[in-house]
């Protein structure tokens, strides 16, 4: 059941109207099965691997609180183990065991053992990741351990964002879920303007650079280098109108419940570094990296100095790269932001000085511009099917051969991208600066107002790819 | 973000809001939807003209059905010219079987040909995945023809709901639907030629052949709905004629005409001509536009090579 879906047009409603309708102590039982539901509407068998880890680490949980802080680090330890093993069981074990057949086949060396192949359980990377920082916390002592299970199992659970994040903290959603919210006008009107520019950006603007981009991607052999520039930079603007999208919807879903999720997303585009760009882009999970891996491995790193630092911020964005997927593809992506994190951290005092040097607006609108670069050429990887497709697309950018085609396809699909691009550009500025949103958006009219939201639903209808595609990032 | 108190007045007015943007959304649907509607069915040329001709006013002696390849293969004024009767080509780009017998459904309403020939691919008989279940291009003629109705609610509970909306019946047509109302693109009585030969370098490049690497399995529902397509020709006394025209690829496993397409020429009788790999045209690269396209010179030679065959096998014993 997808965000996208018609199920979750009627599921959602249903879900809302019996909330409000049940007495306050009893909602999480209501929210906790609706996203069991909601979770098994993917696979339901994978529903029972959901329960056993949400019921081990909710043990642990309990264990590492009761006892003294020195004592917590074997079970910490275990529970690591398990979940780390989980993912990498489930989502990763088939790509090593390839990886090893390829290597050893090359050497000549005969690989007995048998492919290996697992339908990954929808949600586990981000799932686990959740009760990871949860355990953590509780080790740490800044987390007390949740003794009511159902609770715990709701902050595992929650529906809005068990398939694709954000991730949430659990000091940040554990005591909402408990708050029993009231009903409140403001609340829902806001959570569902959230849902309809979620879906707005998810529908009409993501699923139509998709197509172009899909054209050209799935086929770089046909393709020129102009073609390529212009796809990759579509494909910048695809996935995020997809991720930011679906993160709008899930914010909004859970706001109308009475419940605030992490903000995932800060108009990435306008960052001036790749540091900043990781601080405006997927930020649950950035923080999650921050706060979880790259602290621990720069304190262990500690005595290297600036190489320790190097590092550590390789090694956390190489293993980012391996989160997304089982691929060498993502890989490289992660170990191209952890080349581009690096260069930010060589030079972040030289490139102070400069900005003094240089007028403000000249050094921001290049530095945008040169961070935006920099992305969209790590997305090549993040996208291209194969790494022999990716060095082939950035081969074909970089070398300029005469003469250069440009694909155009169907002409209403570049049409569309392009004016895709204009609206997210539109919305992103406009937010950024603290501008005033559309006018006719803010009138004192209600029925101008109703209108202008009767015409985002409009723009869905006609414009929207409603064909259930699926979201970029639930693959992950 | 102040939060009201929870009480009825609070909801109530929710209630209200959601009721008035819900009626101002139907209000815009049926005002839009309508526009549109009226906009379709008035186009001059382009693709959906010629689907809503096809299905409405086409009244040619011979018939042309099929997906791309019949579109870009058979060239019905030359037809015309050496058979003496009236042909129109209703291939249309990326359809299958499904499109052609609600295409032939809403025809026979109005007309009878003499004869069909059905230009069959893989796609019409082989499971292929990311497909929908029904064309898309049928969504406008939802309210208007009783059997597209039914081919599209068939197995699709889902599209019956949102074939409520009348915005959603015209989806993704807005710029093609304004387009042609006013631009006026020549057709060759549906026919639409390609121009440009075939890169082979790019063949010897490319890893990815979608007619070799297809996963070869039957759908039942294409199957079921090709002998339903035959059934309701002939119940018409329509002579149906089954046609794999060429490919470029020499390599092409063409197991599937046989296998599946011959079996179903024999049991209802019918004339098969399998030209996948047909000596002059398969590996010449002069004749195709791409690996399973003709070219305007290739589908003018291959519909003389297709009149002959007519003109003898049924023309000359009438």
């Amino acid at each position: 059941m997808a965000f996208n879906s018609l199920q979750f047009m009627f599921f959602l409603p249903i879900l809302v109207a019996g909330y409000y309708l049940t007495p306050p102590r009893y909602r999480w039982l209501l929210l906790l099965t609706a996203s069991y539901l909601f979770y098994m509407s993917w696979k339901a068998e994978y529903v029972v691997l959901l329960f056993f880890s949400t019921l081990i680490n909710y043990l642990v949980g309990l264990r590492m609180g009761s006892i003294a802080q020195d004592k917590r680090k074997k079970y910490l330890v275990l529970a690591l183990i398990f979940n780390v093993g989980l993912l990498f069981g489930f989502k990763y074990v088939s790509f090593f065991n390839e990886t090893i057949r390829q290597v050893l086949q090359h050497l000549n060396i005969f690989y007995a053992a048998p492919e290996i192949r697992l339908l990954i359980p929808v949600g586990i990377s981000f799932y686990t990741f959740q009760t990871i920082s949860y355990l953590i916390e509780v080790y740490r002592g800044s987390q007390e351990p949740e003794h009511h299970f159902g609770y715990f199992a709701l902050f595992v659970s929650f529906f809005p964002q068990i398939i694709s994040g954000p991730i949430a903290r659990p000091s940040q959603l554990i005591p909402q879920l408990k708050s029993q919210p009231s009903f409140s006008y403001e609340r829902m009107a806001s959570g569902l303007q959230l849902m309809a520019l979620g879906y707005f950006k998810k529908l009409v603007i993501a699923d139509r650079l998709a197509m172009y981009v899909n054209a050209v991607y799935d086929n770089p052999v046909h393709h020129s280098g102009p073609t390529l520039v212009v796809a990759t930079v579509f494909f910048a603007f695809q996935l995020y109108a997809d991720f930011s999208g679906y993160t709008d919807i899930a914010m909004g879903t859970a706001r109308i419940l009475g419940y605030e999720l992490i903000q995932n997303f800060r108009r990435p585009f306008f960052s001036r570094s790749i540091q900043e760009f990781w601080n405006r882009w997927h930020i649950s999970l950035s923080t999650w990296l921050r706060d979880y891996l790259y602290t621990p491995l720069s304190l262990t790193f500690r005595e290297w100095g600036t190489r320790g630092i190097i590092a550590s911020i390789i090694l956390t964005f190489t293993l980012a790269g391996l989160w997304h997927g089982a691929r060498f593809t993502f890989v490289l992506f992660g170990l191209v932001h952890g080349i581009g994190l690096s260069f930010d951290a060589l030079t972040a005092k030289s490139r102070k000085k400069l900005a003094k040097r240089v007028p403000a607006g000249v050094f921001n609108v290049t530095s945008m511009l040169l961070t935006f670069a920099y992305v969209c050429f790590a997305f090549i990887f993040f996208r291209a099917n194969t790494v022999g497709d990716a060095f082939l697309i950035t081969r074909k950018i970089l070398t300029v051969n005469e003469p250069a085609s440009f694909y155009i396809g169907d002409i209403s699909v570049l049409l569309f991208s392009l004016a895709g691009i204009a609206a997210l550009l539109f919305i992103e500025v406009r937010r950024e600066y603290n501008l005033k949103m559309l006018p006719l958006f803010a009138s004192r009219y209600i029925v101008v107002r109703y209108f202008c939201y009767a015409w985002v639903i409009v723009l869905i209808l006609l414009l929207g790819v409603l064909d259930e595609g699926q979201f970029i990032y639930f693959q992950f | 973000m102040k939060a009201s108190s929870f009480t009825s007045s609070s909801r109530a007015t929710f209630a209200t809001r959601v009721l008035l943007l819900l009626v101002i959304v139907i209000f815009l649907d049926h005002v839009g939807g309508s526009a549109l509607e009226s906009l379709y069915f008035s186009q001059i040329s382009g693709l959906e003209y010629r689907t809503r001709y096809a299905m409405e006013e086409a009244d040619a002696d011979l018939m042309i059905f099929g997906s791309s390849r019949a579109n870009h293969h058979y060239v019905p004024s030359l037809l015309e010219e050496k058979t003496g009767m009236s042909v129109y080509n209703c291939g249309r780009d990326d359809e299958d079987i499904v499109y052609g017998y609600a295409v032939l459904s809403v025809m026979l309403k109005h007309h009878t040909p003499r004869y069909i020939i059905l230009d069959l691919t893989p796609e019409d008989v082989l499971t292929s995945t990311g497909r929908p279940s029904y064309p898309r291009s049928l969504r406008p003629y939802y309210g208007r023809h009783p059997e597209i109705k039914d081919l599209i609610t068939l197995n699709n509970k889902q599209e019956t709901i949102k074939m409520y909306s009348r915005l959603y019946r015209f989806n993704s047509l807005l710029l093609t639907i304004l387009k042609y109302n006013v631009v006026h693109e020549p057709d060759d009585k549906g026919y639409t030629p390609r121009y440009g030969e075939i890169d082979t370098g790019d063949l010897e490049q490319d890893r990815d052949s979608d007619l070799n690497k297809q996963d070869f399995r039957v759908d039942p529902l294409k199957e079921q709905v090709l002998h339903a397509f035959i059934r309701k020709a002939l119940q018409n006394r329509i002579r149906v004629v089954l046609i794999a025209s060429p490919i470029y690829r020499q390599d092409f496993r063409n197991d599937w005409s046989d296998q599946v397409v011959g079996r179903i020429a024999a049991r209802y009788r019918l004339v098969f001509w399998d030209d996948t790999c047909m000596s002059g045209f398969t590996g010449n690269p002069r004749l195709f536009y791409d690996r399973t396209h003709l070219n305007d010179r290739g589908a003018h030679r291959y519909t003389q090579l297709i009149a002959n065959r007519i003109n003898a096998s049924f023309l000359s014993s009438n």
